[in-house]
This record gives structure tokens, C-alpha cells and sequence, in this order.
């Protein structure tokens, strides 16, 4: 038996991206053609409701079953479709996904998630995850400050498959997404090691096989070729960030094809891409000959691998420096508090003879110091406390996994 | 094989709770004396990191491992001891949890969560859940304008223990804790339909055995001779919301005694009870020579009861309720930034020539304006729109449960 699976970021964030209905549209096209046969597409940032609607309303003759995984303000953006029924869902929202004040990211307001949709192909239980972790703006500054909040979301990640894809109720296990991650990050090593999943595009066995447009480098971000890219120092010629994973409970699955694709629209006077990403595309061959493996107990939830310990264990210095450097931010903001409140009480002159313009200056400058101070004392009695449980709860889980005894709160 | 388990909500809510020290200090006495042997105990509304850290130090001789599940501003109040080792954790931190603005409630602030201990006893897995659901304020206020919230609690714990509780990563599933929620509740039921658990005192063989400080109603809350309990018109003889539930993979887990305990402190002078709830106790037995049952995968993930299916339609409108109301607290939330805004720039006099009182009152009145506008402003952006998209997505997993495809999005 066959399976078809792809995966893309469509970067749908309206009034920012280029051109989106017409690359929705282009989408569109692609999977009502005849000769595409895809039995499950993920799709990322479809932040807009009415887009998905529409996604959903003209692939439904051929995808009648879909999930969109409704979450925090914008939504998660993530939506699966399926030739074949969808018998549950379920999902996992990260603690974790970044700060309100970096409104150019915007990832806090995004209720990022893990989604889990259990599809039935032909007596398969197939459980597909499809999830979008936080952005790496490395291209926009030096630093990665979202770093901790990204190994805690690969945990998180990993901690929901572990404990959702049981032998029992899965055959098979499909992790596709932007996991803004590239295989050398701690963060994917983690979720390798500890999951033991495998990555479609290394394990292919035809690796001739691949869209001629794009190559056969496996990259899917930042092309230098994608018009919707602005270029940037750190660039190289692009990263591999969004993947397919999979793992067989009767190790019965081979990926038989596994590249990056949809890159330029054919056929199109504009020079129309389908996003700023590439989609990924894997063909899978279920054997389904192969015998029911025994499951064996897991009577102890040991990582056997050393190297994948020592990861967990950069992964607990990543989070532990994530808390001191919070601890750090509160004096910060308190600070900011006092400067705030210093400039809402000067500056006012006579607030009954000054002219028209300075009093429209003075009322433009109280509220946005009032505005700063409301979000000053939200970070101090909430944001910041909320985010130090989340980041203990994480370091905690981890060393419960390596055995250490030494907990913190 | 014998395995005991108590639960308890201490009730360690610091300025409001009285006696909190002395209260704890008897629990640990009680844990700790030698006629007493519970294998697994789990507290809720321990809300201090340093009450429990406190319980860990006192009760460590005793039972070694244990963990606590951090979580939100306040925490989640859960954490679990155990005499055998903690071999995993997870967590689920529930999406919907009251009001911000229901300070006197308080329940928003905490980061309410089922929390899983995955126990090794024995060479058996066994599952604890402890968890706190949001409280029924009934006895306070006659409406339960919580009930949309503690319904979806009811079924993300549904969701929750249905994914990790797997027959081969589980031999037995125990879920305990404040449900706030009687056996009569939608939610409760809902529980019992979809998960198949036993309740422990109802299914108890030796039906003579309780507590006779007690008696034998089952009752664990709010009872007439509890002396912190005020009394209230709806109170009756008390209420049945605390719980140990349990199902055996291999359906050969019995239990023997189940009773409320821990009412009166023996030998206090002052009439010191443990808390404000009754304690509840499993004395279970497991036939460790029933041979491991086969397990078929699951084709499709039905519910074939219909009695839960009409509960499950029922939970339905009562989230669609929720979602109507919201609407409408959006509007009054606007309204309110109006009249906010308009209380702001009036009534503020000469600031200058004000006596220094009116100065003072003036400067307070601008700032609980401030403080409202914000609170309102945050409730119509952030606020009421992620409980919406909280909301309908567990009205749309309740959809697919009951394979109707209509979803709100």
C-alpha cells in the first residue's frame, strides 16, 4: 500500500506576505489535478479562518476530511486534510511561544500547538502530528533569545507523541511541519533521540528522485532564488526546516521518495511562488504482509542512548539559563515602571494653556506611557512568573527522564 | 497484591485558610504513623511551593519519590507521593479556567492541569492522574457561570487520560482528585461513559467498612459539623465531589474498602480538622495471575453507548451557551471602556489648584480608570477571543466524537 504525504507553510499572514489568494489559488489548482494524488497534506500558518474555508471548500470533492486546530488569539495555523476519515483528534498547546511586547514576531499571539489528527487508511491507524514551532529570527538579529522557548516546545512536542502514539491504538506515526529547526539544532536531535523517529528525506531509498526546479539539497527555507526572501547575512543558501518523520510500529514502512517541492507556480506570467517555504513530499510503501511485532512492556522509560542524555542535558542548561535570564527581565521591566510613570507625571505643563498641538502631543505621550506601565506590571505579577512555571515544568520533566533527583520551583 | 491510596484536598490556601501550619503538620503526622500505609497519596490546593516542599522534606523517609506540577501564576495546587519510583510525568494544562476578574474566585490565576505520574509498582505501570477541576461557586452565587469551563475541562481530562493511558504502556489507570463535580454533573458522567472508570466507592466489595467519625454517605465536602464550612442554603448534608476512579487493563484490580477519612484530627484540644474537605481512601486488590489480555487496535474510536452519546450532544449546547455569552460580554466589556475612558478625562478639576485630598482622590480615580480600561481592553483583544477559540475547538473534538462534521471555526 501506498501513502502520499506533504507538508507546507503557506505563509498566509495577511497584510504582510505577497500575493496571498493568488498562491492559495495556485495551491488550489495543484491538488485538484489529476495527476497529484496526495492521501494527506499538513499545511502551516493558514492563520486566517475564511482562507482555510475556502482551502477546504474547493479540495473537498477530492479531501473530504479535514481538522483545523483552532487556538489562543490568531489560531495555531495548522490544518490537516485527508482523502480518508479522520476518527480523532486531539492536540497540545506549547506553554511556552515566545513575549506580547515582540508584536514584529508575533509569535506569542499565535496559539502555536502540536495537532494530532488519527487517520484509518484501509485498517492503518495512522496518527498524523502536525505542528509549527517557534520562529528562529537569527536573520533579523545575532541573538536567538526564543531559543529556550524552543527546546521546551521540542520537549513538549516530544513528550505528546510519546505518550499519544502508544503500540496499541498506532500503526503508524507521521510527524510533518515547520519545525524552524535544522537537524543539527539540539531541539531536533532531541526529538530524534528520544523518539527514535525517522527522517523521510535522509532515509529515502531512490535519492534520485527530486523536483528538478529546486535540486536535491533538501533545503526548504530562505532559497536564494524565492522572491518573497529578503536576503540577509546569515542566509548560506538556505536551511532545511520542515520535515517529514515517520515511524512504523511493525517497522513495516519504507520511504520510497522524500524532496522538497511546489517552488515557482508553472505556468505563471508573474513569476508566482507557492510561499516562502518549500513543501516537502514523501512516498511511503506499507508493507502490510509484515507480521504484528510483539510489543514488549516498557517497564522503565530509560534512554538507553547516551548521546541523546547528554542532549537532555544541554537541553536543561538551555532552560536553566532561559530562568535566570527572566529573573533578569523583571528588573528590568520594574525599572521601565518607574521611567514610565516619571515621564506620565512631567512634561504636562499647564494642561489648560497649552496650545492645541502640545495637548495632543501630552495626551498621545500619557497613554502610551500608560499603556507601557500596564504591560510593565502584567510581565511582573503574570507574564514573567507564568513563564518561569512553564520553563521549571519542562527542566522538571527532563530530569525526572535522566534520573536527577533535583527539581526546582 | 495490595495497594492503598488516599487523596486529600488540604485546602492550603495562605490568608484566606485557617490554621493552614497546624493542619499540614497533622496530615504529616498522620502520614507518617506507623498504622497508616497508603503506597500512592495525592494532595490538591497545595498552592505554596514551600508547603510542599516542607511535606516532600518531612515525608521523605517514607515516601521517596514524589513530584509537584508547576504550573500558571499561582501553580495547580497538584503534586503526588509515592512509596515506588515516579518512572514518568506529563500534564495537561487545562485551556479554560474561569475569569481573570473573578479575583474572589481565583481560579484563573492558578494553572489547573490533570497531572500523570506513571508509577512503577511491582513490575506493573500504574497511571495516576491527580487533578483540580474549577470550582462550582453554587453555594455563592446561584448561576454557574463556570459550567461551560468545567465541562471542557471534563472532556480535554477525557482527551487527556484516553491518549496516555494506552493498554501497553499501562496496566492500570487511576484518576483522583476534586472534580468539582457530582456524580449527577454532565461532566462526571461524560468521564465515567467515554473512559469506562470505575468509582471506587461505588464498586467497593466491603460496604461496612468507613470511618466512623464519618459515617457512610460518601460524602466528602462541605459537611454540616466541619467547622470551616459556612453554612449556605444549598449546602444540604454536604456534597460527593472527591473521587478515586480506576480501570485495569486486564480487568483484574478490585476494590476492597473505599471510604471519606480524615475529618477530625484525633486528640486536638481545639477541634482541629484537616481541611475543609474529607479525605478519600481506595483499598484495592490486584490479581496478579490473570494473564495480560490481547489487545486488538483500534479500528475506529466509537462510543457505543448512546446514553453518553445524548450526554455528549447535551455538553454540546452547554459549550455553544458559552460561546453566546461571550459575545455578549465582549459588547459589555466595550461599553465599559467607554464609560472608563469618559470617568478618565473628567471630573479632574484644575490639577493645580486642588487641595491636596482632592489631589489624592483625583490621582487614584485616573489610575483604577487606567487600571480598568486596560483589563477591559485586554478581555475584548486577548481575552474573550482566546476563550472562544478554546471554546469551539472542544466543541469541534466533541463533533468528531460524535462524527458530526459540522465545526465552528
Amino acid at each position: 500500500m501506498k501513502l502520499r504525504v506533504l507538508s507546507l507553510n503557506i505563509w498566509g499572514v495577511h497584510f504582510m506576505a505577497k500575493l496571498i489568494d493568488k498562491r492559495i489559488q495556485a495551491l488550489i489548482n495543484h491538488l485538484n489535478s489529476p495527476e497529484v494524488d496526495y492521501d494527506i497534506i499538513g499545511l502551516q500558518e493558514v492563520w486566517s479562518k475564511r482562507d482555510y474555508l475556502h482551502i477546504q471548500n474547493r479540495i473537498k470533492s477530492i479531501y473530504s476530511h479535514s481538522y483545523y486546530f483552532l487556538s489562543g488569539v490568531i489560531g495555531s495555523g495548522c490544518c490537516i486534510f485527508s482523502k480518508h476519515p479522520i476518527i480523532g483528534v486531539y492536540e497540545h498547546r506549547y506553554s511556552l511561544n515566545g513575549f506580547p511586547h515582540k508584536i514584529q514576531h508575533g509569535d506569542y499571539f499565535a496559539g502555536k500547538l502540536i495537532g494530532l489528527c488519527k487517520i484509518l487508511i484501509n485498517g492503518h491507524v495512522v496518527n498524523v502530528y502536525n505542528t509549527h514551532l517557534h520562529a528562529n529570527y537569527h536573520h533579523v538579529i545575532p541573538k536567538d533569545i526564543y531559543l529556550g522557548h524552543r527546546v521546551c516546545q521540542a520537549y513538549e512536542l516530544i513528550q505528546f507523541i510519546e505518550s499519544t502514539s502508544a503500540a496499541d491504538t498506532t500503526h503508524l506515526t507521521i510527524l510533518l511541519g515547520d519545525l524552524n529547526l535544522r537537524t543539527e539544532d539540539l531541539g531536533f536531535q532531541l526529538i530524534r533521540g528520544i523518539l527514535q523517529l525517522h527522517d523521510s528525506f535522509l532515509e529515502r531509498i531512490n535519492k534520485d528522485i527530486y523536483d528538478p526546479t529546486v535540486g536535491n539539497n533538501g533545503l526548504t527555507c530562505d532559497l536564494l532564488d524565492n522572491p518573497y526572501v529578503t536576503p540577509y547575512q546569515l542566509q548560506g543558501e538556505g536551511e532545511r526546516i520542515d520535515y517529514i518523520l515517520y515511524r512504523a510500529r511493525n517497522d513495516n514502512v519504507k520511504c520510497l521518495e522524500a524532496y522538497p517541492t511546489l517552488h515557482k507556480v508553472p505556468n505563471d506570467p508573474n513569476g508566482l511562488y507557492y510561499s516562502d517555504h518549500l513543501a516537502v513530499y514523501a512516498l511511503f510503501e506499507i508493507d502490510e504482509n509484515a507480521p504484528e511485532k510483539k510489543v514488549k512492556r516498557r517497564e522503565d522509560f530509560e534512554i538507553v542512548d547516551e548521546e541523546t542524555q547528554a542532549l537532555l542535558r544541554s537541553a536543561c542548561g538551555v532552560v536553566e539559563e532561559t530562568i535566570q535570564r527572566l529573573q533578569r527581565e523583571r528588573i528590568f521591566f520594574a525599572l521601565g515602571i518607574f521611567i514610565l510613570i516619571l515621564i506620565l507625571f512631567s512634561l504636562n505643563g499647564n494642561p489648560l494653556s497649552n496650545s492645541y498641538l502640545y495637548t495632543i502631543f501630552i495626551i498621545l505621550k500619557d497613554i502610551l506611557c500608560i499603556i507601557g506601565t500596564a504591560i510593565c506590571i502584567w510581565f511582573i505579577c503574570f507574564g514573567k512568573p507564568v513563564e518561569r512555571n512553564a520553563l521549571s515544568a519542562v527542566q522538571n520533566a527532563m530530569h525526572l527522564r535522566l534520573r536527577v533527583a533535583q527539581f526546582s520551583y | 497484591m495490595q495497594l492503598r491510596i488516599l487523596t486529600l484536598n488540604i485546602w492550603g490556601v495562605h490568608y484566606i485558610a485557617k490554621f493552614i501550619n497546624r493542619r499540614i503538620a497533622a496530615l504529616i503526622e498522620h502520614l507518617k504513623h506507623s498504622d497508616t500505609n497508603y503506597d500512592i497519596v495525592a494532595l490538591q490546593e497545595v498552592w505554596s511551593k514551600r508547603d510542599y516542599i516542607y511535606l516532600r522534606d518531612q515525608l521523605k523517609t517514607i515516601y521517596s519519590h514524589s513530584y509537584y506540577f508547576l504550573s500558571g501564576l499561582v501553580g495547580s495546587g497538584c503534586c503526588i507521593f509515592s512509596k515506588y519510583p515516579i518512572i514518568g510525568t506529563y500534564e495537561h494544562r487545562y485551556s479554560l479556567n474561569g475569569f481573570p476578574h473573578k479575583i474572589q474566585h481565583g481560579d484563573w490565576f492558578c494553572g489547573k492541569l490533570i497531572g500523570l505520574c506513571k508509577i512503577l509498582v511491582n513490575g506493573y505501570i500504574v497511571n495516576v492522574y491527580n487533578t483540580h477541576l474549577h470550582a462550582n461557586y453554587h453555594h455563592v452565587i446561584p448561576e454557574d457561570i463556570y459550567l461551560g469551563h468545567r465541562i471542557c475541562q471534563a472532556y480535554e481530562l477525557i482527551q487527556f487520560i484516553e491518549s496516555t493511558s494506552a493498554a501497553d504502556t499501562t496496566d492500570f489507570t487511576i484518576l483522583l482528585g476534586d472534580l468539582n463535580l457530582t456524580s449527577g454533573d454532565l461532566g462526571f458522567k461524560l468521564i465515567e461513559g467515554i473512559l469506562q472508570l470505575n468509582d471506587a466507592f461505588y464498586k467497593r466489595i466491603n460496604k461496612n467498612v468507613f470511618d466512623p467519625t464519618v459515617g457512610n454517605s460518601g460524602r466528602t465536602c462541605d459537611l454540616l459539623d466541619n467547622p470551616y464550612v459556612k453554612p449556605h442554603p444549598y449546602q444540604g448534608e454536604g456534597e460527593r465531589i472527591d473521587y478515586i476512579l480506576y480501570r485495569a487493563r486486564n480487568d483484574n484490580m478490585k476494590c476492597i474498602e473505599a471510604y471519606p477519612t480524615l475529618h477530625k484530627v484525633p486528640n486536638s484540644s481545639n477541634g482541629l480538622h484537616y481541611s475543609d474537605h474529607l479525605a478519600v481512601y481506595g483499598l484495592f486488590e490486584i490479581d496478579e495471575t490473570i494473564s495480560r489480555k490481547q489487545t486488538k487496535p483500534l479500528d475506529n474510536m466509537e462510543i457505543a453507548d448512546e446514553k453518553t452519546r445524548n450526554n455528549l450532544r447535551m455538553a454540546c449546547i452547554i459549550v455553544e451557551e458559552s460561546i453566546q455569552r461571550l459575545q455578549r460580554d465582549r459588547i459589555f466589556f466595550g461599553l465599559g471602556v467607554f464609560i472608563l475612558v469618559f470617568i478618565l478625562f473628567s471630573f479632574n478639576g484644575n490639577l493645580f489648584s486642588h487641595g491636596y485630598l482632592l489631589t489624592i482622590a483625583t490621582v487614584l480615580k485616573d489610575i483604577l480608570c487606567l487600571i480598568g480600561i486596560s483589563i477591559s481592553v485586554w478581555f475584548i483583544v486577548l481575552g474573550k477571543p482566546v476563550e472562544r477559540n478554546s471554546l469551539s475547538s472542544i466543541r469541534n473534538a466533541m463533533n468528531i466524537r460524535l462524527r458530526v462534521p459540522h465545526f465552528i471555526h
